[in-house]
């Protein structure tokens, strides 16, 4: 692993259990992360994105498991490299992690925060347990992070419970909640979607301001091409549980490779088209269920530019296109594909 | 040109919070609050705002689904106005006809226990459209208007995707040939993929139809590519009303600036500049004096906490809310 790689993932499998059968959900996913580096994970829902995430952390819930793969991590606070699909979920080393070196936020804050203890308390068990800090101290610190995301009155603010803030207080509740751990690495799932714009700017924005002042690195799940384009340094397309086109932003979203990338940018509304408004292009089709994953290209079943004989039969590889794009498509496969 | 529907001063007002069982309510909560607009034949007029700024609400209340507690609506039939307020449940029934309602989860508002065929009947029957026959026609022809297949109806809900979903619930306002439909959030549950084909349906059925929109959404750039005017709604009231192009490149009043900077673009050369920085959404039960947004508003002066600003037409066919609207320079969305 190269010394300025926070996080690889290499070849992941998860998969589900259902009656006695065992269906894939995320297929070979390997992603890399370099120390201070925005990856925005995006795809549609069911593709795997917040499953993906749940297994950096060993969360996956009970009928899902990582079948095979390796998740590396550049321990900062250990100083060494670490696995983390060789621990226990239930062990004490993820928990050492957990929390402390990675942090996650979720789509709904309320999930992060119990109902009957003050945002003040639970931020201080936090920043007691990660900085060894006295209690009043802790409170300070406490403040201070909330002060941080910015959230008005944040002395007072401290001492209210979860239910009363508003939903966009809450969600930087609860960035301040994972900050105070000062992780090197924050996962953050769907942090806005549920947020009005005006809100969603002020989180991106704040997000954007820690990660420049903290020097952590940000996993950001969406499914919003806007925000992409707004906040991360690289980005990585998943569809059906596979990563089909990766690299740098500009890159993949003003020169997309991937036939399921060029459509999904197409089918956007955006605004600088107002004049003229075109119809959108659609994607014909829908995404299959995870019962109906086609054979071969997952996206053989919408896709416009199919290869008979070939998108059917074999999964294309991700291929290197220049130094920080790679493509998982046949079109620009000359080898021979390994069929399986 | 008379527009189809005109409201005028209405208002909806919720009781909250009862002091015991059959206590009297505690407080009030105005969720829609003295809005008139005109909405014009064949136009689709865009309704954004934050959430619970009042969007559904009056989707709702122009339809009477919901009873204004002051104020009217008149639907334009046959060359007549017809007062919604003077009508009785059964009037109101052959009134939504006329008007319909198509929600934003597609998964709720279908009954799971019915065909898509009776799904999409059921309006039909209910109004006495025609005998079997005439009807399970007319189904199979707004089916296929929206994008269904005939070997499609004969199953349950549970057994279509979402985008699926969203046509049947939009072939079955559009069973009775309404001219009128509130649409409220018809694509945010949807995958982003299957958003455009819906979008598209909506435009084409437009046209081949002359239908009239009200179409109620959060996502900015969805409202910028379908929509010929935009309201933009705050706490209850609607600050800003005109073109979509004006709405989007030269807004008038803070709140729509607000909004029109905080569009992530997908070009990421196109950084964005939100310009509200801070301020707590008001707790909408307890309205701020004077101008609502004056708690937010970066160009806030004495006055504005005094005295709230009329909706008042400050170019033909622009209306703002704002006691600056005429010496502010404010900026848009990027172009
Ligand atoms: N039946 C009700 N009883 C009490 N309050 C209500 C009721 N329905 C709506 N409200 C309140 O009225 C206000 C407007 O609600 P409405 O649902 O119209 O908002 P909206 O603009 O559609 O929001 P969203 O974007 O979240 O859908 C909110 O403060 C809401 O809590
Ligand atoms: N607890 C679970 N049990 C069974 N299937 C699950 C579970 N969690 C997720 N899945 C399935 O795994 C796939 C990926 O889910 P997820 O990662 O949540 O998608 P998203 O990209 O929307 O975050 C979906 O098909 C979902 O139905
Ligand atoms: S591999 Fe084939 S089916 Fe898959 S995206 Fe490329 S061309 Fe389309
Ligand atoms: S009236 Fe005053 S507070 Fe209200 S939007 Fe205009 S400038 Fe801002
Ligand atoms: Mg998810
Ligand atoms: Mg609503």
């Amino acid at each position: 692993m190269n010394q300025d790689t926070l996080l690889e993932i290499k070849n992941i499998y998860i998969s589900v259990e259902l009656d006695g059968h065992s269906l894939p959900i995320v297929e070979d996913v390997s992603l890399s992360l370099k120390a201070g580096e925005i990856l925005a994970l995006v795809g549609e829902s069911g593709c795997g994105k917040s499953v993906t995430a749940q297994s950096i952390m060993q969360l996956l819930p009970k009928p899902l498991k990582i079948e095979s793969g390796e998740i590396k991590m550049n321990s900062h606070k250990q100083g060494k490299i670490i696995d983390i699909t060789k621990m226990d979920p239930r062990g004490a080393e993820i928990r050492k992690i957990r929390g402390n070196e990675i942090a996650m936020i979720f789509q709904e804050p309320m999930s992060s925060f119990s109902p009957l203890h003050t945002i003040g308390n639970q931020l201080m068990e936090v920043i007691r347990i990660h900085r060894k800090a006295s209690k009043p101290k802790a409170k300070a610190i406490a403040v201070e992070m909330l002060d941080k995301v910015g959230i008005p009155g944040a002395a007072r603010v401290v001492d209210q419970y979860p239910h009363e803030l508003s939903g966009g207080m809450r969600q930087r509740a609860m960035i301040a909640k994972a900050l105070s751990c000062n992780p090197t690495l924050l996962i953050a799932d769907e942090p806005t979607t549920a947020l009005d714009v005006t809100i969603q700017a002020q989180v991106l924005t704040l997000m954007h301001g820690l990660q420049s002042e903290f020097g952590m690195a940000i996993i950001f799940i969406t499914h919003d091409l806007g925000v992409v384009a707004q906040v991360a340094d690289r980005v990585a397309i998943m569809y059906l549980g596979n990563i089909i086109e990766q690299g740098t932003v500009r890159e993949i979203l003003k020169n997309p490779k991937h036939p399921y990338t060029v459509n999904l940018i197409e089918a956007v509304p955006r605004l600088g088209r107002l004049e003229g408004r075109k119809a959108l292009v659609p994607i014909q089709g829908s995404v299959p269920s995870l019962y109906d994953r086609p054979v071969g290209c997952p996206f053989v079943t919408r896709c416009t530019r199919v290869i008979n004989n070939r998108c059917e039969e074999a999964m294309p590889r991700l291929l290197s296109m220049s130094t920080d794009h790679q493509v998982a498509c046949f079109l620009y496969d000359s080898t021979e594909g390994e069929t399986s | 040109m008379e527009p189809l529907i005109k409201i005028r001063d209405l208002d909806v007002t919720f009781p909250i919070g009862k002091s015991g069982f059959f206590g009297k309510p505690t407080a009030y909560l105005q969720a829609v609050s003295g809005i008139s607009l005109d909405i014009h034949k064949r136009e689709t007029l865009g309704l954004v705002g934050e959430s619970g700024s009042g969007k559904t609400t009056l989707g709702r209340a122009i339809l009477h689904l919901e009873k204004p507690t002051r104020g009217k609506v008149e639907l334009r039939l046959d060359d007549e106005y017809v007062d919604l307020e003077d009508l009785n449940t059964k009037e109101l029934r052959k009134i939504w006809r006329h008007m319909q309602m198509v929600f934003q989860d597609p998964y709720a508002s279908l009954n799971p226990r019915m065909t898509v065929r009776e799904i999409i009947a059921e309006p039909l029957v209910v109004n006495r459209k025609g005998n079997k026959n005439d009807i399970l026609e007319k189904v199979e022809k707004v089916a296929e208007m929206c994008g269904l297949q005939r070997d499609q109806l004969g199953r349950y809900p549970h057994a279509f995707s979402g985008g699926q979903r969203q046509r049947i619930a939009i072939a079955r306002a559009l069973a009775l040939m309404p001219q009128f439909i509130v649409s409220d959030e018809p694509v945010s549950a949807l995958d982003v993929s299957i958003q455009a084909q819906i979008l598209n349906l909506f435009k084409e059925l437009q046209n081949k139809l002359g239908l009239t929109y009200l179409f109620i959404a959060h996502d900015l750039a969805t409202v910028a590519h379908v929509c010929d005017r935009v309201a933009v709604m705050y706490l209850g009231q609607i600050v800003e009303l005109t073109e979509t192009e004006k709405i989007f490149y030269s807004p008038k009043h803070p709140y729509t600036e607000a909004l029109m900077s905080a569009i992530p673009d997908i070009d990421p050369d196109r950084k964005m500049n939100p310009v509200l920085s801070s301020g707590e959404r008001p707790n909408p039960a307890n309205p701020p004096s004077g101008c609502r947004f004056h708690t937010r508003c970066r160009y806030v002066e004495p006055h504005c906490k005094e005295v709230q600003p009329e909706l008042s037409e400050i170019v033909e066919g622009h209306f703002v809310a704002c006691h600056r609207a005429e010496s502010l320079t404010l900026q848009g969305a990027i172009e």
